[in-house]
């Protein structure tokens, strides 16, 4: 049983407590509601700001507040019935002797029930019960009635408070109640910040769309990169306004006007939506705009044959078919080339942005530099790009079209075919010839039909324009020549037997050297697919790049088995390295099996480095000498490089001619530049005054004639020209530049001749003075001739001045030529490699270079330029086509096309084709060293010598 | 307290006693004494070196895994094990770590390693283990002869080794290659030399490497060449490569064919009369000048008149001193190192090289010069009638192509076919004879061997199938089996003397091939086939 269940009065505590708490527990009520609001209202303000921290402090106020009412409740709850504390806090306060005096009797009557030695409890009791009676109730009440007063006082300036908040700053209280919700840094709640005004989109310039305006809260499609502006009022000012997509924002900026504006550029779809952000925390307005982005596709293009394999040695250029559109507009449109790792763009039209559409064609010659140094596959295709200028290089493309080169070898090989056709009907003949002269021997040919039919096929390879290649021009003279005796031993068959065998046995030479010469360059060329598998191989070990570098080991291996068949048929040596081709093939496709690209690389490493050595296997020797046992293979091959030399007699020939044009062509040039010299130091033996005097007297007589008025091609006309061009001889005359009156002089001759002529033709004729027009022409006559005559004398006189130097080139002419007949005799041989006809025109230059010795050593400049020009030019035959290659792969000169106009023709020379005009010279030149009959003759002469300079 | 007073002293004691026996000095001489005899049980690296150059790889490579070499010189040593081994990438691969390249012996070896590594990537390797012979073929096509690559070299190396009493360890290895670039990739013989004096095989690096028969026109013999090479390989064996050029060559060359039953032609050219020729002509190269290989001599010439010597020499040698002083010799040989031939040579005969040098040339002074000084052994400048004689083979050739044999054989009458030592003049005479259907005329054109200059596939392939069609089949089996030892990759030595190019397959009687021929010829013409017909050649 505890102190307060024994204590007498309880009552009149109760009665105390009442009459305090009855008048102040009402205010003190409304005093916490105030006190809760003014903390969430703080709690709010705090939260605005938006950082975490802000909000934890926020929700603290409110907690702290909440947790502090809680406690004074239970506090309240759990000790306002205490007597003690009654007596304390109330009594005390209001009467505090009575109060004390209250305490005390409590105290004593406590101690008396615990200890008895303090007295009588039942003392103890009535002395309480007497305290508490002398208690007043109404100061108690007094004071609860003061205290409630003080509580209403601070319930109203709370809430005079709180109202001046919620009047001032009540957005923002909502505003941060709303943050203080926050989830994800998302406010749960729309609010209104904008008052949309107007939203503009405004696409990008190169599409050509004008401004226009959208809805805000609706759907729209706009093209990427348009730029979206969005404007209004705001609702409230001094917030942090922003434009969103929920991810990024676009801050709003305040214009003069008050209104804000945001740009947003459109990248990709988004949902547009006006917000604030207050610290971390976003809050929304409710509506949005939902803008589609629209891309700008990349052009299409379509080209016609595309996914097909055109072959390169079927066609002369590839010709390329496309058409290309752009939703918007085509820029610019490029042919792009690519093989292996090499790539070449090349643009074909660059258009102006404007064209949704475009068709197009363009041609690829087989010769272009790109396709003739392939040895792989080229894939080609069309690129288009639009007007884009946002994204660089987006570029729309066709499929690829593919070009096959021919094989390496091929047109090698279809060469040799052609050669090897020519000796089989050779060895067709001379079977014929042995059989036929054992059966009946010394009998004359009864049956030319072999022999015929072979000349007819040498014939014809040789003539023939519609092949992909071209004979060496050490080939080309051989089968010449042969075709030449062999169609004299048809006339003559007295020792055809000789002939044909020579014939077979020189075509088989030339046979060899051409299957060695193109084995050696076909094995160069695979020399380069093998590098090409071994850099497939290398990048195969990386392995990103192992697809695209499977596809170029496979296309290079490809290739390269091929021309290694090719080169199978190349000779000897050909047959060597394409053996050597296939076994390293056979160890490449060994190494791949298994993935082993180390090996694959050092298998094309090897092949590479032995093509680029093309040696026959056992070497030259072709001897099995050393380390073995018996050396027996040295016996016939030593003899097999006998059997005919007409290789390399033909080879050597040409080299000694080439030889023999270059020194002949500098002896001429230096000649040349000494006439030259002779004729610029030429002096003219005359005096000023005499000239003078002889241009006064031509000008008295051409002054006569009319100077103006005449119409076109009339009498009168030719009279006018007469006289221009005589007065500028007379002018040329006193001058002393005699070479210039010659010209006008011949001029003014043929004026007049024309005006004469005009004259008897017309009525009255023509109103020509005849008699002027004669004494004219009489006395340009005596001064060209005398003019003529000066000139002679003077350059005889220069030429003799430079005599020494043409002495010191009479015994260097006369040596070339002695070396040209020495040449000319020794292809006189029965086994003679130069064709007739080019050993007559080597004997005839042998003699034009004797007679310009001749004329060398009596001075005579002039006519031994003459004669050497002669001699040059049949000299300049023989370098023709020396060297040319013969097929497209080759890196010699370029190839001609098929059906291409043969320069030796004489069809229209090419403008641009050094080796044309070349050819065109040469054909001048040959021309002016012969005759040119008839009155027109010197004139044709002078326009080819002038075309010539 | 008392108690960890005394626990401290406890502990102080021991921890002095441990101490003394640590650094005891009798312990330490113990230690030296286990040191020294570790480290002589280590090989050094000259005993291994010896170990890989006498072929002794398995011991070699015991050798190497106890011997904690360093640097260079294990580099080298296990980049040769490899190399002889014929693991030409993992030579590579050990050299290619070093950064020692400046050094001239590991930059010799890194080039070695990387042309032999190009040269036989991806190759075949095909090992007969009841042979124990190893072989890897440059060529697949190779790979269908390799059996009788294997069964000739057993037989060598086996009949070889008996007598001279040598065992050669097992497998044998041997690389048939291509080319001459391959076959100075893979032993380090210069490229010229061998081109210039037209080596085909070469015994180095513990294997023989040789070119396939498939590299000449018309094959050369090659189980010569292989059983030289291996006897090479057996000296080197024998010896740990310390026998001297000459008497490795001598006992090459003596060896060649000592190991199969004789053929027509095997003492031709005469060895010492060659010898004698050039002494007596002063063209001799001599002993003491043979270099380092026959085959870097300035001329095959050169080369063949070495040969001849230095088998003479060694004739004379055993003439006066006899077999067993040569077995003897070569064991000797074993332990006296590089310069142990004169050494060996003195204790066993008892007169030294330049003796038996001065002796041989004394013998050959004595000699008779029966032969005449201007007897050419060397081609000079081709004569008028060889020139001749060319163009008529070539066109004879030429003419066959065309199936035009009759004027093939007016063209080669029988006097000129008659008087002709050369091989492919009697068999291009002999084909077209066969061809017409006259085997007993084309053996009267074909002539025997004892008429020719030397032998060659063609003409004894040709001369079994004259033989063959006159009913004579033992006699043709001997020259197809002869035929292969030249070109066992030449269709018409394959095909028992034809040829897809005859023009007459379909008319021919079904092919008699024994079992070793049938796939080579099969092989034969499935490979022109592949490669197209080429155009005459």
């Amino acid at each position: 049983m505890g102190f307060e269940d024994t204590l007498p009065q309880r009552d009149p505590i109760e009665r105390f407590r009442s009459a305090f708490w009855d008048s102040v527990r009402p205010p003190l009520r409304r005093l916490t509601l105030v006190g809760v609001l003014t903390s969430i209202i703080m709690a709010a303000l705090v939260s605005r700001i938006g950082t975490p921290w802000s909000r934890f402090s926020a929700l603290a106020i409110v907690a702290l507040t909440a947790a502090w009412l809680v406690a004074l409740h239970i506090d309240k709850a759990r000790h306002s019935r205490d007597p003690r504390r009654v007596l304390t806090q109330i009594v005390l306060a209001s009467d505090p002797e009575a109060g004390r005096r209250a305490l005390r009797a409590m105290q004593l009557h406590e101690n008396s029930l615990r200890d008895d030695s303090f007295g009588s409890s039942a003392l103890a009791e009535r002395y309480v019960s007497r305290s508490l009676s002398s208690i007043s109730i109404q100061k108690i009440e007094s004071r609860g009635r003061r205290r409630a007063v003080l509580l209403e006082i601070l319930v109203f300036i709370g809430l005079l408070c709180s109202a001046l908040l919620a009047v001032a700053k009540g957005h923002r209280i909502l505003e941060g109640c709303n943050v203080a919700l926050s989830r994800n840094g998302k406010a749960p709640f729309a609010m209104l910040w904008l008052d949309v005004d107007s939203v503009t989109a405004l696409p990008p310039a190169y599409l050509r769309i004008s401004e226009h305006s959208l809805l805000f809260g609706s759907r729209v499609s706009e093209p990427k990169g348009t730029s979206i502006w969005i404007r209004g009022l705001p609702t409230h000012p001094n917030v942090p306004m922003v434009l969103t997509n929920g991810k990024q924002f676009v801050n709003f900026e305040g214009g003069t006007d008050g209104a804000m504006t945001a740009r947003w550029t459109l990248e990709t779809s988004e949902r547009l939506r006006v917000a604030v952000r207050l610290g971390q925390v976003v809050v929304e307005q409710g509506d949005e705009i939902i803008v589609d982005a629209e891309v700008d596709s990349p052009p299409v293009v379509e080209l016609e044959n595309a996914n097909r394999t055109v072959r390169l040695d079927q066609v002369e250029r590839v010709e390329l078919l496309y058409r290309a559109s752009d939703d918007h507009g085509l820029r610019q449109i490029d042919l792009v080339m690519k093989s292996a790792d090499r790539e070449e763009r090349r643009q074909l039209i660059r258009l102006d942005g404007q064209q949704t559409e475009y068709q197009g064609s363009h041609a690829v010659p087989v010769t272009d530099p790109f396709l003739r140094n392939a040895q792989l596959p080229v894939m080609v295709r069309i690129e288009a790009r639009d007007d884009n200028s946002l994204v660089e290089n987006i570029w729309g493309h066709s499929e690829w079209l593919k070009l096959e080169p021919p094989s390496p070898g091929e047109s090698e090989v279809s060469r040799l075919k052609a050669l090897d056709s020519i000796r089989a009907e050779l060895l067709d003949w001379l079977a014929q010839e042995i059989t036929r002269d054992s059966a009946q021997p010394n009998s004359s040919l009864a049956d030319t039909h072999f022999g015929r039919h072979a000349t007819d096929v040498i014939g014809r390879a040789l003539t023939d324009m519609q092949r992909a290649w071209e004979w060496p021009r050490p080939v080309e003279l051989l089968l010449r020549a042969q075709k030449e005796k062999l169609e004299k031993s048809l006339l003559n068959p007295a020792n055809s037997i000789q002939t044909v065998e020579q014939a077979a046995l020189t075509v088989d030479a030339a046979f060899h050297a051409l299957a060695e010469r193109d084995a050696k360059l076909v094995a160069r060329s695979l020399a380069e697919l093998a590098d090409e598998v071994a850099h497939g191989a290398r990048q195969a070990s990386a392995s990103e790049k192992r697809a695209a570098a499977m596809r170029r080991i496979d296309a290079a291996t490809s290739s390269l088995a091929s021309g290694g068949r090719q080169m199978a048929s190349l000779g000897s040596l050909g047959a060597d390295l394409s053996g050597i081709v296939r076994a390293t093939i056979t160890r490449m496709g060994n190494a791949r099996k298994v993935e082993d690209f180390t090996h694959v690389q050092l298998a094309a490493e090897y092949l590479a480095s032995r093509l680029r050595r093309p040696m026959p296997s056992a070497g030259g020797a072709q001897t099995s000498g050393v380390e073995s046992g018996k050396s027996g293979q040295e016996l016939s091959n030593r003899f097999r490089s006998t059997a005919s030399d007409a290789d390399v007699r033909i080879e050597r020939l040409l080299w000694e001619l080439q030889q023999l044009k270059e020194e002949h062509k500098a002896g001429l040039e230096l000649l040349e530049r000494a006439l030259k010299g002779a004729a610029a130091t030429a002096e003219l033996e005359e005096d000023r005054a005499l000239a003078k005097q002889r241009a006064d007297r031509l000008r008295g007589f051409a002054e006569h004639l009319p100077y103006l008025g005449a119409e076109p091609d009339s009498a009168m006309s030719s009279q006018v020209v007469a006289r221009e061009q005589a007065l500028g001889m007379a002018e040329a005359v006193e001058r002393l530049s005699y070479d210039d009156a010659l010209t006008r002089g011949r001029a003014a001759r043929d004026a007049v001749n024309e005006a004469m002529i005009r004259a008897s033709r017309e009525a009255n004729h023509g109103n020509a003075d005849e008699k002027t027009l004669r004494q004219l022409r009489d006395e340009l006559d005596g001064q060209s001739q005398y003019l003529d005559q000066a000139l002679q004398r003077a350059r005889q006189k220069a030429t003799r001045a430079a005599a020494g130097e043409m002495h010191d080139q009479v015994g260097k002419e006369r040596q070339l030529a002695s070396r040209a007949h020495s040449l000319s005799t020794r292809e006189k041989r029965n086994d003679a490699v130069l064709p007739e006809s080019m050993r007559r025109d080597l004997d005839r230059a042998s003699s034009f270079m004797d007679d310009a010795s001749d004329a060398l050593s009596v001075s005579d400049g002039d006519l031994a330029f003459h004669q050497e020009q002669k001699a040059q030019a049949l000299l300049d035959q023989f370098d023709e086509k020396l060297n040319r290659s013969s097929s497209g792969h080759n890196s010699d000169d370029p190839v001609h096309g098929k059906g291409s106009p043969s320069t030796d023709k004489g069809t229209v020379t090419p403008t641009g084709d050094p080796q044309a005009a070349a050819a065109f010279r040469r054909r001048v030149q040959r021309g002016l060293s012969q005759d040119l009959p008839g009155d027109l003759g010197s004139t044709i002469r002078r326009y080819a010598e002038g075309l010539l300079r | 307290m008392r108690s960890r007073y005394l626990h401290a002293v406890l502990l102080s004691g021991l921890a002095l006693g441990l101490l003394a026996l640590v650094i005891h000095p009798g312990r330490q001489e113990s230690h030296k004494v286990v040191a020294r005899k570790a480290r002589a049980d280590i090989a050094t690296p000259g005993e291994i070196s010896s170990a890989i150059s006498g072929l002794e790889l398995n011991y070699a490579e015991r050798l190497m895994k106890d011997a904690p070499l360093n640097g260079a010189e294990s580099l080298v040593l296990r980049a040769r094990f490899a190399l002889y081994r014929g693991d030409c990438d993992e030579a590579r691969a050990i050299l290619s770590m070093s950064n020692a390249s400046e050094v001239p012996v590991i930059r010799e070896l890194s080039q070695l390693a990387e042309g032999c590594a190009r040269a036989v990537a991806g190759a075949k390797m095909i090992t007969d283990d009841s042979r124990g012979v190893w072989v890897r073929v440059q060529d697949d096509a190779d790979a269908v002869w390799v059996n009788l690559v294997a069964d000739v070299a057993a037989r060598a190396r086996d009949v070889t080794g008996a007598e001279l009493g040598i065992h050669l360890p097992r497998p044998l290895r041997i690389e048939l290659v291509m080319d001459h670039a391959s076959l100075s990739a893979m032993t380090g013989l210069p490229l010229e030399a061998a081109e210039t004096t037209g080596t085909v095989a070469v015994a180095r690096w513990g294997r023989v490497t040789m070119l396939s028969p498939r590299s000449f026109a018309k094959g050369y013999p090659w189980q010569d060449t292989l059983a030289h090479e291996i006897t090479h390989l057996l000296v080197t064996a024998a010896t740990r490569d310390n026998a001297s050029l000459w008497l490795q060559e001598a006992l090459a060359k003596h060896f060649e064919t000592r190991w199969r039953p004789p053929r027509p032609l095997d003492d031709v050219p005469d060895q010492h009369e060659l010898t004698h020729l050039a002494w007596l002509q002063g063209r001799s190269v001599g002993i003491e000048n043979l270099g380092t290989s026959i085959a870097l001599l300035p001329s095959p010439e050169s080369a063949r008149i070495a040969y001849a010597e230095v088998s003479d020499f060694l004739d004379f040698i055993l003439r006066e001193s006899g077999w067993p002083a040569l077995r003897l010799l070569l064991r000797d040989l074993r332990e006296l190192g590089t310069d142990g031939t004169n050494r060996a040579l003195v204790s066993v005969t008892g007169y030294s090289q330049s003796d038996w040098i001065l002796r041989w040339r004394a013998a050959l002074s004595r000699e008779s010069a029966t032969k005449k000084i201007n007897d050419e052994i060397a081609p000079g400048l081709v004569t008028e009638g060889e020139i001749e004689r060319a163009r008529r083979l070539r066109l004879a050739e030429l003419l066959t192509s065309r199936h035009a044999y009759g004027a093939v054989i007016q063209l080669l009458s029988q006097d000129r076919v008659a008087q002709s030592n050369l091989p492919e003049l009697r068999a291009t005479a002999g084909l077209a004879t066969l061809q017409q259907g006259a085997p007993d005329r084309a053996l009267e054109f074909l002539g025997l061997p004892a008429g020719l200059l030397g032998l060659q596939g063609n003409w004894l392939a040709l001369r079994g199938r004259a033989l063959f069609e006159l009913d004579r089949k033992t006699e043709a089996d001997s020259f197809f089996d002869w035929a292969l030892a030249f070109a066992p990759t030449d269709e018409r030595v394959c095909c028992e003397g034809r040829s897809q190019s005859d023009g007459l397959a379909e008319n021919l009687p079904s092919l008699f091939v024994g079992s070793v021929r049938r796939p080579l010829c099969l092989a034969a013409r499935g490979l022109a086939a592949s490669a197209g017909q080429p155009p005459i050649d």
